[in-house]
């Protein structure tokens, strides 16, 4: 089984500008030197409290910024090597998105939102069309096609959402605390969409969560505190034990 | 930005009414400054005040969005609601004080600009001490009237399209017209077409009142067609290749043809208004060749002795020719109101022949063609005597007729308006003559500036009749008196003019000699000029072309400032529009980067999107202005050569300010872009 990201002493600092007086930026290490790695079609989890750098570290997956130091690669190649144009690409072809709050474009109908990536990367119009319909029978969102986002409920737009994630057939599914303004209900029956694009679709899921149950559906989970990988985490026995062994590990944190 | 564009509204409504009494002022001294013209002016504010209420209705909307999240923050955390009002009222009252000092100190600024280059340039003098405390109370009241106003839409946009709600909805979708869309396309159509026709005769006068129909038209076309043509585009499906691009349209269709809408006036005011104005004065015939005598009586019989007297002493050339006078009963282009009088106009008659003997004496080479005018006096020729920067304008205005009401001698007083409704069914003096043609031309002097003193050619056979009608009416009533005995001369009957006279080779040095025998002259005529004050007994080509001078000299540099302000509020115009948008395409730019979209790409719709609003703003003002300039050439009389002179000189003009304004706008956008990708 391939390697899709491979991370080396990832590290990534964001620097604070204090406008009140003449001191000199001060720097906030958010990752401090991370090395792991995922491999196809796996189902990983990025757990950890408020601040531990989950987001950042997702966005560095997501070719969306660049990391400070060490190195990154996706597939074998260090996207510090590459041209913004060449992430970009990538991005576009190979990555999907899911947002905790959504990150839909409230000005153009659901259908549009969900074609826009297959007709940024210059697909044929007809095509993205069909493709979407495909995608919107799946998700049983076919109903919602020429409304507007936020004529949607939660659930309605993370389904709109994942629709739009899937479209352009990515490797890999990126998703940012997914589950993170749904109700619980509504969060299962998305866990539960994930759990078969995982299965079905053979896709890599990277997702970000701080809560336990949505993790527990996870196959690998990594911790993450102050930066830095506090430890890992894989499935082996039933989802429950799983969530069990999930509760308890999030006490360290 | 609010407070700044409430301080610019003030600054310049004080301006304007500050330049309109200081001319006023000055006309009413010497007569002869800008008179009648200190209207454009005012006549200006039109647009102007649409185009501010709609930006400070979106800079409110912009504000009140704003604000309005603090406030309701405060208010949760415990501020109670009263406090919240109080302290925006309290906020709204330092508002307009501000906006009260800083506009009036820009007014003064703007005005003492004006007067310093009308001094330098035009050679005028004003006192600028000399404007009244109405001019306060008049720019404050109109800026007070726009903010109300503004309020008011703001409030009434911010409910229907609940932009207080908690739920986000700054992208929401504003209202796109969807029924009946080809019938008011049309409509919109037919009221710029007809707007257009309508301008292009001359009893319309070249009204300002046509140009804000024609604005009207534009508004249905650009809301209409544009929602026309955006429903047909996104029925296509190659539309979803430019969906973002044209999202704005589609979604903000009412900002947006808003925006579209005013940039459109602004340009098509400079682009047509003032650049026609400039251009016609640059073109226009020096004044020296606009007064071909040197003297010009309007006298009688009872003046023969003067002008011997004056030919004997000074040796100059006389000529006499034979004249009536006729009176126009309308002369001004404003409606009265309800009992207030029309004020009458008075013209020169001369017969067919003296015409052609005019005509001679300022060409050599010309040749006498029949004019074609009946013997019975219904028809009428009509030299307007009036210089090509002046607009086409009818001999008498009265109802806007295509015919004017006339009436051979001077002005009757006693005639009202109800009785000159009936001139079509009764006889009271006042005949509706019909043009059988017309031309602009300067034959003895343009003494009145196409309004007064224009030559009115009878035939020969009627001119006879006309000289004697005099002697059965009324001076009053202008009715003919059946009773022989009840024509007593001086009391129910007058004679009036009836010689035109030219003197030329008059010497400079015996100029203050011939003025004292003219002003003995005027004395006598005085009767003549007592219904008007600007048609005088006499006319000295000297003080004339001063005046003239000065004139062209005042309108050039008022529109040359009027085009540069104007400019200015283009540009200031598409700079609220960036501002308002800044947060929306912060968050468009980073969502279609995470959809993978190259940062090229996404720069590129930006530029779009905001140069479309430069150039679509531009070529409709472009098309608009071409089309008016053809329909004003035509209406003035130019010749066909002049034609080609002055659109050489407007492609120009318009070259330049359309360069200036995309240079400009295009830099804008590039910085703007810029700084949009360093956040």
């Amino acid at each position: 089984m391939g390697i899709i990201f491979k991370a080396e002493e990832l590290t990534k600092d964001y620097y604070l500008t204090n406008n009140d007086s003449e001191e000199r930026n001060e720097a906030i290490h958010v990752l401090q030197g991370m090395d792991f790695q995922i491999e196809e079609n796996a189902y990983v989890a990025f757990m950890g409290k408020s601040g531990c750098g989950k987001t950042t570290l997702l966005k560095i997956l997501g070719l969306i910024e660049k990391q400070t130091n060490g190195k990154l690669y996706y597939k074998d190649k260090n996207i510090g090597d590459m041209s913004e144009n060449d992430r970009t690409v990538i991005r576009r072809q190979q990555l999907g998105f899911v947002f905790q709050d959504y990150y839909l474009m409230n000005s153009l109908s659901v259908e549009e939102n969900i074609v826009l990536p297959m007709l940024i990367d210059k697909a044929c119009a007809t095509d993205s069309i069909k493709r979407a319909k495909k995608f919107e029978e799946i998700l049983e969102i076919g109903r919602l096609a020429k409304k507007r986002p936020y004529e949607l409920s939660g659930g309605e737009k993370q389904r709109v959402a994942i629709c739009r994630a899937l479209i352009n057939n990515p490797e890999v599914i990126l998703a940012d605390e997914p589950t993170g303004n749904l109700d619980s209900k509504t969060s299962e029956v998305l866990i539960n969409l994930f759990q078969d694009i995982y299965e079905k679709m053979n896709k890599t899921i990277i997702m970000v969560t701080h809560d336990p149950l949505v993790a527990s559906h996870c196959k690998r989970i990594i911790f993450l505190k102050d930066g830095q990988i506090l430890e890992e985490l894989k499935r082996e026995g039933t989802r429950e034990a799983f969530y069990n062994q999930i509760i308890g590990r999030m006490q360290n944190l | 930005m609010v407070l700044l564009s409430g301080s610019l509204a003030l600054g310049i409504f004080f301006c304007g009414f500050g330049m309109q009494k200081l001319f006023a002022l000055n006309y009413r001294i010497n007569k002869s400054v800008m008179g009648n013209d200190t209207q454009f002016l005012l006549k200006l504010y039109a647009p102007l005040e649409l185009i501010l209420l709609f930006t400070i209705i979106l800079l409110l909307l912009y504000y009140v969005k704003c604000s309005t999240n603090n406030y309701e923050m405060l208010v949760t955390l415990g501020m109670e609601k009263k406090l919240s009002v109080y302290i925006r009222v309290i906020e709204s009252i330092f508002g307009g004080i501000i906006i009260g000092i800083a506009g009036i100190v820009a007014g003064k600024l703007l005005l003492n600009i004006f007067v310093y280059v009308l001094e330098k340039w035009a050679n005028l003098s004003m006192d600028i001490q000399s404007i009244g405390a109405d001019c306060y109370i008049k720019a404050l009241s109109i800026t007070g009237v726009i903010y109300i106003f503004s309020c008011m839409f703001t409030r009434d946009i911010y409910g229907s399209f609940q932009m207080g709600n908690s739920v986000d909805k700054r992208d929401i979708q504003e209202r796109m017209p969807k029924r009946f869309l080809k019938v008011l396309t049309a409509i919109g159509m037919v009221l710029c077409v007809s707007q257009l026709y309508r301008y292009s005769k001359i009893y319309n006068f070249e009204s300002f009142y046509i140009i804000g129909v024609f604005l009207g038209g534009l508004l249905v076309l650009f809301r209409y067609m544009s929602a026309y043509l955006c429903i047909k585009r996104r029925k296509k499906i190659s539309y979803l290749y430019k969906m973002i691009e044209e999202n704005k349209m589609w979604n903000k269709s009412l900002t947006q043809t808003g925006y579209l809408y005013a940039l459109t006036v602004v340009h098509l005011c400079v682009l047509f208004l003032f650049s026609f104005q400039i251009i016609s004065i640059i073109l226009v015939v020096k004044p020296q060749q606009l007064y071909p005598y040197d003297i010009v009586c309007i006298a009688d019989d009872g003046d023969r002795s003067v002008f011997n007297k004056m030919a004997i002493d000074y040796k100059v050339n006389i000529e006499e020719y034979p004249m009536v006078r006729i009176s126009n009963f309308d002369c001004t282009e404003r409606l009265e109101s309800f009992g207030e009088k029309t004020v009458q106009g008075q013209q020169i008659g001369i017969s067919e022949s003296t015409y052609h003997k005019l005509k001679e004496k300022l060409d050599q080479s010309y040749v006498p063609k029949p004019l074609g005018l009946s013997k019975d006096g219904k028809n009428i020729y009509i030299v307007h005597q009036q210089d090509m920067s002046i607009k086409a304008q009818p001999t008498d205005f009265w109802m806007h007729s295509r015919k004017p009401l006339l009436h051979i001698g001077q002005p009757c007083t006693r005639i009202s308006r109800e009785t000159a409704l009936t001139a079509l069914r009764s006889d009271i003096g006042y005949y509706f003559k019909e043009i059988r043609g017309e031309e602009i031309e300067s034959l003895i002097g343009v003494f009145g500036q196409g309004i007064k003193e224009n030559i009115i050619v009878l035939s020969d056979n009627y001119f006879d009749v006309a000289q004697e009608w005099w002697k059965t009416r009324n001076i009053y009533t202008g009715r003919e008196i059946e009773n022989p005995k009840e024509r007593i001369p001086d009391v129910t009957i007058r004679q009036g003019p009836t010689k035109l006279v030219l003197i030329n080779g008059v010497k400079k040095i015996d100029m203050p000699g011939i003025e004292k025998i003219l002003k003995k002259y005027q004395k006598k005529h005085i009767d003549d000029e007592e219904y008007d004050q600007s048609i005088r007994s006499y006319y000295l080509k000297d003080m004339a072309e001063n005046n003239l001078i000065m004139e062209r000299s005042v309108k050039i540099v008022i529109n040359i400032l009027m085009s540069l302000y104007f400019f200015l509020i283009g540009v200031f115009l598409l700079l609220i529009k960036l501002m308002t948008e800044r947060e929306e395409n912060k968050n468009r730019n980073r969502f279609l980067k995470y959809m993978g979209m190259p940062l090229k790409e996404r720069e590129k719709i930006l530029f779009k999107e905001n140069s479309k609003c430069i150039y679509i703003s531009e070529g409709v003002a472009l098309v608009s202005a071409c089309l008016f300039s053809i329909v004003t050439f035509s209406v003035r009389l130019y010749p066909i050569e002049t034609w080609w002179k002055f659109s050489k000189y407007l492609i120009l003009f318009w070259s330049i300010y359309c360069l200036a304004y995309i240079v400009t706008m295009q830099g804008v956008v590039f910085g703007y872009i810029r700084t949009l990708r360093e956040e």
